[in-house]
């Protein structure tokens, strides 16, 4: 009896380790995808010469779909008047990730807690010569 | 008490499997933004002609106005100093940034961290002119005026050195002016 005891604390234990390999890797997936999302948009806004209002408009949503959380909650910035090529176009957007460890609800960890804000900024040199 | 044992075992190899797993996590994003950045610092030195030999007809790079957007991408996006040195905490070795211009001057142009080293003549699709082949990792020929950019960061912030090789990160990138 004593052993059983022993060995489903010893489980439980090391299931915490393995979920939260998983959703760690979960985790660095949705980083990746926002980068290359960014990134994505940041292509975009060096032919427009700015980070546009339908630019940004779908960049959040497509965040926001990969992330589970509404557009609203990620917040873009930048260069938002066209500049011209040459000129430089910076950029900072920020997401809230949550849901980075894994057994949050058996270590008693509320869902707030358990929430990192990332920022990706940077800046990209536009190409935007006016000509339509 | 035999549990115990095996536990802790299980207990140092998970960890041991989760901090190899964060550290290959971050290099995957790391090199991913060290791509973007050279692709953004090869775009920003094409950015610039000199307008009188572009009145004639040709595409000449201004190389002095095109090193300095793409020291600005390095800034900006990697967090370097000016001097090229890490700022971000990732990486800890000085940045060697490789600029090569090839326009119709038909003198290609290389600058090291900023400063002129050299220069040499070529043609556009000569099969004997693969230059990027021996510093682009690339076997295309050059047809058009380009910049290319080689940056090379170093080794990665590995914590668990122990378990996987370094491998220096070196990212290359062709921008063709368009």
């Amino acid at each position: 009896m004593k052993d059983l005891i022993t060995g489903i604390a010893c489980i439980i234990i090391l299931s915490v380790f393995l979920v939260q390999i998983t959703s760690y890797q979960a985790a660095h997936s949705r980083i990746l995808f926002a980068e290359t999302a960014v990134n994505s948009a940041v292509e975009t806004a060096k032919q427009d010469g700015c980070l546009t209002a339908q630019n940004i408009a779908q960049l959040r949503q497509k965040l926001a779909e990969r992330l589970g959380c509404s557009p609203q909650d990620i917040t873009v910035s930048g260069t938002s008047a066209p500049v011209m090529r040459g000129s430089v176009i910076t950029y900072s957007v920020t997401y809230p990730l949550r849901g980075i460890v894994g057994t949050s609800r058996l270590l008693g960890i509320a869902e707030t807690d358990n929430t990192v804000v990332n920022t990706i900024s940077g800046s990209a040199s536009s190409e935007y010569t006016g000509r339509p | 008490m035999k549990n115990i044992v095996i536990t802790m075992a299980l207990l140092v190899l998970c960890t041991a499997v989760l901090l190899f797993q964060m550290d290959a996590d971050l290099l995957e994003r790391q090199t991913y933004r060290v791509k973007y950045t050279a692709d953004r610092m090869a775009n920003a030195a094409t950015l610039f002609t000199d307008d009188a030999e572009f009145g004639r007809g040709r595409v000449v790079f201004l190389c002095d106005e095109g090193n300095a957007l793409a020291l600005r991408m390095l800034t900006d996006n990697l967090g370097y100093t000016v001097s090229f040195e890490p700022q971000n905490g990732y990486f800890s070795e000085r940045a060697r940034v490789e600029m090569y211009y090839f326009d119709d001057s038909m003198t290609a142009r290389h600058y090291s961290n900023g400063s002129f080293a050299g220069s040499f003549g070529f043609e556009y699709g000569d099969p004997a002119a693969r230059f990027i082949a021996a510093f682009a990792g690339d076997d295309s020929l050059i047809e058009k005026p380009c910049a290319v950019c080689v940056l090379d960061v170093g080794e990665p912030g590995i914590r668990a050195g122990a378990m996987t090789e370094r491998v220096r990160i070196v990212k290359k990138s062709i921008y063709e002016y368009r």
